[in-house]
This record gives structure tokens, C-alpha cells and sequence, in this order.
């Protein structure tokens, strides 16, 4: 078992970085590892409800099955949801909101890091 | 950039380096090679090499690269295949680009193997 951070970097609008960085946290959750999923940047948006359904597949529903999967923390970056205006409780899912003191110290007490 | 590692690492470590960057006509590759030979000449161990989004365009068998041109997957997979480092790609993420066939000296695998084998890992690098 390892410490992993996957930080989501993109919308779910662009390309398909967004749903692989979701298969790999649930891939790595699934095989016994200690998941935190950190949405950095655009990517909070990720995590609103979908006024308008995506032209693909929506990966979006699966975050549903985060919980299921013992993902450890579902975390947004305090800045990002500030530029994008949002607040915790419009978001799917209840989430850690991090500065980036504590965005740090995450990354610090991690053993992987994946930045997607 | 051996001795950086060394002053990095002072044990030997089990590396997993893991690409998603777009290798096409980029030193991804190249980069990658000159990683894995200084963490090998400095008594450390590559575990896989690890291709996942838009990287898994590197198994294309049909590439016809004009003669100008440096034949980099060619050049790392012989690397790989004498350094004896498995090359691993993620099958779902290369059927959904198309690639159905792999080039010789890369392994089909899935997310799951690739978490299992991280658990034998001690640093995980991304390129």
C-alpha cells in the first residue's frame, strides 16, 4: 500500500485527461493503495452537477463510486474554487478544501504523485 | 545527471517511470532513456516503463518515419529490451486511440497491473 495523489488538472470538456486521471485513481484505489484525489485548476468544475450532458460518455457519474472504491480524500484546491467562484456545497461530493500550505504538505507526506 | 540521482537516492531504489506525454517527433523518449541509463550506471532498478494517455501512441506498428528522421521508438526499445526493462501499455487507453496492434517489445497491460506493480515500487517518475 502506497500513498498516491492524483491531481486532476483539466475540465471534463477537454480531451480525455479528465476521465483517464478518474480510471487511474479508481485502478490504484481498487489495488489497495491509499487515494487522494486533488482538483487543482479547472478540473473543480468537475465536481458540479452537469446542467447540460457531455457529448461523450459521462464519466462524471462514476465519482459516485469513489466512496465504494476507499478512495481516502476527495480534496479541491481553496484557489481554484475561489477563481471559479464555487463553494463546497455545490459540488456532487463532500470535499476537503486545501490551501496550498495544505496542498503542500499532501504532496509531501505522498510516496507517488501523478499530475494529469 | 548521474550525480544528481546519486545525491538523490543514496540506496538503491526501485524506479516505475511512467509516461503520458505525446512521444511523437518529441525527446519524451530520448529523455526517458538517458533517466533509466543513469538510474541503472548508478546501481538502481527500472521495475517497467509504464505508456498511459495520449503516450500510447508509441506502440504503433506502422510508423514509416522518413529517412531524415531518428527512429527514437526503434532506439528505446532496443535500450529496453538489453537493459531488460518491461515496457507496459494500457490497452484500454490505446484501443480508444485506435491501436489495436503493438510493435514488438511492448506488453499489453491494464491500470490494475500497473497498481499492483507500484506496490513494490519506491519512486514512481512521470514524463
Amino acid at each position: 500500500m502506497r500513498r498516491c495523489v492524483i491531481i486532476q488538472q483539466q475540465s471534463a470538456w477537454s480531451g480525455s485527461a479528465a476521465r483517464e486521471a478518474q480510471d487511474l485513481a479508481l485502478a490504484l484505489a481498487a489495488t489497495d493503495h491509499q487515494v487522494t484525489l486533488l482538483y487543482r485548476g479547472a478540473a473543480v468544475t468537475q465536481l458540479l452537477p452537469l446542467s447540460t450532458p457531455l457529448v461523450v460518455k459521462d464519466f462524471t457519474v462514476t465519482q459516485k463510486l469513489f466512496a465504494l472504491y476507499d478512495i481516502e480524500t476527495v480534496a479541491v484546491c481553496q484557489q481554484a474554487m475561489a477563481d471559479f467562484k464555487l463553494s463546497a456545497d455545490q459540488l456532487r461530493l463532500a470535499v476537503n478544501m486545501l490551501d496550498e500550505p495544505a496542498q503542500r504538505k499532501l504532496l509531501d507526506e505522498a510516496d507517488f504523485v501523478v499530475v494529469i | 545527471m548521474p550525480h544528481s540521482l546519486g545525491h538523490f537516492f543514496e540506496s538503491m531504489a526501485n524506479f516505475v517511470l511512467y509516461i503520458q506525454a505525446d512521444c511523437f517527433a518529441s525527446p519524451v523518449l530520448d529523455e526517458v532513456q538517458r533517466f533509466a541509463s543513469a538510474a541503472i550506471a548508478l546501481g538502481h532498478q527500472i521495475d517497467h516503463i509504464f505508456f498511459y494517455q495520449q503516450a500510447v501512441q508509441v506502440i504503433c506498428p506502422d510508423l514509416d518515419l522518413p529517412s531524415d528522421e531518428i527512429d527514437l521508438v526503434g532506439r528505446f526499445c532496443e535500450f529496453a529490451s538489453a537493459a531488460n526493462i518491461p515496457l507496459l501499455y494500457c490497452a484500454t487507453a490505446a484501443e480508444k486511440r485506435g491501436f489495436t496492434k503493438a510493435r514488438p517489445g511492448f506488453t499489453l497491460a491494464g491500470l490494475a497491473e500497473f497498481g499492483m506493480r507500484l506496490s513494490s515500487a519506491d519512486k514512481l517518475v512521470q514524463f
